[in-house]
């Protein structure tokens, strides 16, 4: 588990690595369309490129640390034991939905590959802007999974809620 | 079983999957998946679920939204925030619950440099929660303003929203964001309403911020907030002089807040690593629950409970202004479970004709329908502004942030009534600008 | 037999196109025709999904129908791509300009095309024809577009535009009017209905018209749901899509652009055409990117100059 949160972790600083690169990749846009008068081509594609890295490779750390959104309106009203089974239940549908996620992004992947589609301007391949999801999501399920499997782990690595 | 009948019984499966605290994108997620497949079949279901990460994590217009989160996080470790609040309490003293409404009036100006709600809530809470628990303002004051001043971001210009609904009514942009400023500054200050309101009725939840300073000493304090001025001219003037586009305005405008707070030695590496790291959990979670919200969308569509409410209004025969509040009640029940993109994707195409064929012009549609959509960022349970506030306050329970928001809802609502009867609000600006 | 059939018709267009318009019509005659037992499913303005996937929706029967842009698609349909060129589908004036051309693609399509159109029926080739650009100021010369950021609406167009020394730019439809607006581009290459549609005289209103090639889209149908219809209403759906459909599809669009020219200039907007010399470079241009690109189609093993040299003899047999 420590080295799956090791993991996590370094794929989250891949995401800001993409994060930089759409900081810079704009301001050269600007910089050089205001100095030359010409400003370069595939920029947009460029950040949306980076958009799709940035955000699947930190997806995993969100499942792993249970950073989804969700409304606990019923922590209040309902006796612990009953509480842990529906917490229980939570993370098991939670694992099926990064599944479902994973299963479900293999086939445009594939087709991506298949077809040979690219980008407009830059002929970047599509199936590559693919990879941070397709990867992104196989690792958000293995995080459900271990979350399923340890539940108290994240409770003493995490300071969020819970 | 009919598939508007599969479509209810998906409304309120979702309903008690969130209510049973299960994460919102994962409810949405999974009834998206199943109604669709109980629908069109498991392998359709199946395509249409694979390609909505891609498109939505490839969305240009939405890369503003990291970056504008990661502006508001430096501005707020550099310390511009705590300087933009003790100015502010200088420049409103004497008033109770100044902050409050500064928070309102800095969200509006925020709004006009973000195309997004959810990018100006997630900025306004860093920037005004901590100033606001420093003056020991009651919480429910504090989130309710900043669920509520955040929904300004797409209704005062540049609004994602209205460039959507742009896109599906072939509308004019131009046009649109003209239409939009006014009925923006006029929600800006309903929601100040709210706020007087609110502490006429429980003053206890706000200070009187300081005794009255002079004018002197109030325009000075001004000089504190320099570079949350100076951050503020370049990305809005960059913006309108026609420099920078929303995207890139944003980028200049994070990777000055950082500049600022590395030249003024206020920033340290590690606040520049925890701001970075903040700021990408903060965008992917809100991404998850896009690219739900957009499977729970497709599933809707298929359901044609729209198609089959447009149908019942037509055959009725209603005098316009009813067929618009009526419109009105159901985005307003519609909003608590879909988010902007889903709302105009639904019912655009549905309703733009009845309300057309009613006498209204379709500029003025696409302005209404963003009031419903801001009303629905702040009405539970699905609200994607009270889900920012959410994510950067664990410490606040949901129901008190529910309880906070609500009377909040009262403000949009007002304004959707308002400029049902006075059309004109909305569209004299484009007119005049527009129409030669 | 009096089986029903209910097609799913899936567009990124919104209800007020002329594509969606089109489908309406067929529906109408359809319902006298065959009393009713063909209905197409509406899913409109991008409804189902983004107007990129329309194509795959199709193929992959999520859709029974949609009309396809291809140069949304980058590298899925190389040879198809080629139609958008100047030159090649769109060579002569008038309601008809696409006509003969885009009929003698149907007539071509098993030959050349079957192996990017797998698991689709090509019922309709539409094109909207002669893009033309739009521009804040006011530009005659062929000269004048050098280092202008302009905005394509596909890759053939943004070669088109990078060999006449331009940047192409791509700006998603909807943020177009706001992108000149602000300045952020220069001009638009588009079409007459697309000024119209996204009101972009509001921020600009010159207009240099130039022969610059099609946008070609493509009606395409899932082949199994093709195959299932019962042969009587095969029938009479035939009528109105395939080669018996094409006249009528052919046209479509570009009707549309020959309204929408006349409603705007009587608006203010102001259209300039290439001097004679320009004109004659700009073929030179086209002529050299059209052997280009068919070249390097060949060479990757695509039997592409023969197709456009076989388009051209097919399509003199329709004029
Ligand atoms: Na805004
Ligand atoms: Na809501």
């Amino acid at each position: 588990m420590s080295y799956f949160s090791k993991l996590s972790r370094a794929m989250s600083i891949g995401a800001a690595f993409f994060i930089a690169i759409i900081i810079l990749a704009t301001l050269y846009d600007v910089l050089t369309g205001l100095i030359t008068g010409r400003p370069v081509s595939g920029v947009y594609e460029i950040v949306e490129t980076c958009l799709a890295f940035t955000i699947f490779l930190a997806v995993p750390e969100i499942f792993r640390i249970e950073g989804n959104i969700r409304i606990d309106l019923i922590d209040y009203v309902v006796p612990r034991p009953v509480l842990r089974l529906i917490r229980a239940i939570a993370r098991v549908l939670t694992f099926g939905f990064a599944l479902l996620i994973s299963v479900a992004v293999l086939s445009p992947f594939r087709d991506a590959i298949m077809f040979g589609d690219t980008k407009y301007e830059t002929g970047i391949p599509v199936w590559f802007i693919w990879l941070p999801i397709v990867i992104g999501s196989a690792f958000a399920t293995l995080a459900t999974v271990f979350v399923i499997i340890w539940p108290d782990y994240e409770a003493k690595t995490y300071s969020g809620k819970e | 079983m009919t598939v508007q009948l599969i479509g209810q019984l998906g409304m309120l499966a979702l309903i008690c999957l969130v209510f049973l605290r299960v994460p919102v994108a994962v409810a949405m997620g999974l009834v998206g998946f199943f109604g669709y497949a109980a629908i069109n079949g498991f392998s359709n279901a199946l395509q249409v679920t694979g390609q909505v990460p891609y498109d939505v994590a490839t969305h240009y217009t939405l890369s503003q939204l990291p970056l504008f989160v990661l502006m508001g996080d430096l501005a707020v470790r550099s310390g511009m925030s705590s300087r933009l609040y003790s100015a502010t309490r200088d420049l409103f003293s004497g008033l109770r619950g100044s902050q409050a409404y500064a928070t309102l009036g800095a969200s509006a100006g925020f709004g006009a440099v973000s195309g997004s709600s959810i990018a100006t809530a997630a900025t306004m809470t860093r920037v005004a929660v901590p100033p606001m628990k420093e003056a020991k303002y009651d919480d429910r004051l504090s989130a309710g303003s900043i669920a509520a001043g955040g929904t300004l971001g797409i209704l005062i210009p540049p609004s994602i929203a209205l460039v959507i609904f742009a896109m599906i009514a072939e509308q004019s942009v131009p046009r649109l964001y003209a239409a939009s400023l006014i009925p923006g500054l006029l929600l800006c200050l309903l929601y100040i309403l709210v706020v007087a309101l609110l502490l006429r009725l429980s003053p206890n939840w706000a200070p009187v911020d300081g005794t009255r300073k002079s004018l002197f000493d109030r325009l000075r304090s001004l000089g504190q907030i320099w570079e949350i001025v100076l951050l503020f001219l370049v990305v809005i003037g960059g913006l309108y002089s026609g420099i920078l586009t929303a995207t890139e305005a944003a980028a200049v405008g994070a990777l000055g807040a950082w500049l600022l707070g590395v030249i003024t030695r206020r920033l340290s590496w590690k606040d520049t690593r925890t701001g970075i790291y903040d700021t990408i959990r903060t965008t992917a979670m809100l991404f998850v629950i896009l690219c739900a919200a957009n499977i729970f969308t497709y599933f809707v569509v298929l359901t044609q409970i729209p198609q089959g409410l447009a149908a019942l209004v037509d055959g009725m025969d209603l005098h316009p202004i009813v067929l618009m509040l009526l419109i009105g009640v159901f985005y307003l029940i519609l909003g608590c479970f879909l988010e902007a993109f889903g709302m105009i994707l639904i019912t655009v195409p549905i309703l733009m004709p009845l309300v057309q064929q009613a006498g209204f012009d379709p500029i003025w549609f696409g302005i209404f329908l963003v009031i419903m959509i801001e009303t629905g960022m702040i009405t539970p349970p699905v609200g994607m502004n009270i889900f920012v506030m959410q994510s950067q306050l664990p410490d606040m329970p949901l129901p008190r942030l529910y309880q906070s928001v609500l009377p909040f809802v009262l403000a949009p609502v007002v304004l959707s009534v308002i400029i049902i009867f006075f059309p004109a609000i909305v569209t004299w600006l484009p007119t005049l600008l527009f129409e030669r | 037999a009096d089986e029903e059939v209910t097609l799913s018709v899936s567009l990124f267009t919104p209800p007020s196109s002329d594509l969606n318009k089109s489908f309406r019509s067929i529906q109408e005659a359809l319902n006298e025709e065959t009393g009713g037992r063909i209905t197409f499913e509406m899913y409109e303005a991008s409804q189902m999904g983004p107007a990129p996937r329309q194509y795959d929706m199709v193929r992959k029967g999520v859709a029974d129908i949609t009309v396809a842009l291809l140069g949304l698609t980058p590298g899925r349909f190389p040879m198809m791509e080629m139609l958008d060129m100047a030159g090649v589908v769109d060579t002569e004036l008038g309601e008809n300009v696409a006509g003969p051309a885009s009929a003698a693609v149907l007539d071509l399509s098993e030959t050349y095309l079957s192996k990017e159109l797998a698991g689709v029926k090509l019922l309709n080739i539409t094109v909207l024809p002669n893009p033309i650009i739009i521009t804040k100021e006011e530009y005659t010369d062929l000269d004048d577009l050098k280092n202008l950021r302009i905005r394509h609406p596909g890759p053939t167009h943004a070669k088109t535009l990078e060999a006449l020394g331009a940047v192409p730019t791509f700006v998603p439809s909807t943020e177009m009017s706001e992108a000149i607006a602000r300045g952020n581009i220069d001009g638009i290459l588009t079409g007459y209905t697309g000024i119209r549609s996204f009101k972009l005289l509001d921020s600009a209103k010159y207009v240099l018209e130039l022969a610059s090639g099609g946008m070609t889209f493509a009606v395409v149908m899932n082949q199994d749901a093709y195959d299932k219809m019962p042969d009587d209403l095969k029938a009479a759906f035939d009528k109105h899509f395939g080669p018996e459909g094409q006249q009528f599809w052919g046209r479509v669009l570009a009707r549309g652009e020959i309204e929408a020219r006349e409603e705007l200039v009587e608006q203010g907007l102001v259209i300039r055409g290439l001097s004679a010399e320009d004109s004659e470079k700009f073929s030179e241009i086209s002529q050299h990117l059209r052997e280009e690109t068919a070249a390097e189609l060949d060479a990757k093993g695509l039997n592409a100059s023969k197709f456009l040299t076989d388009l051209e003899a097919t399509a003199a047999t329709y004029r």
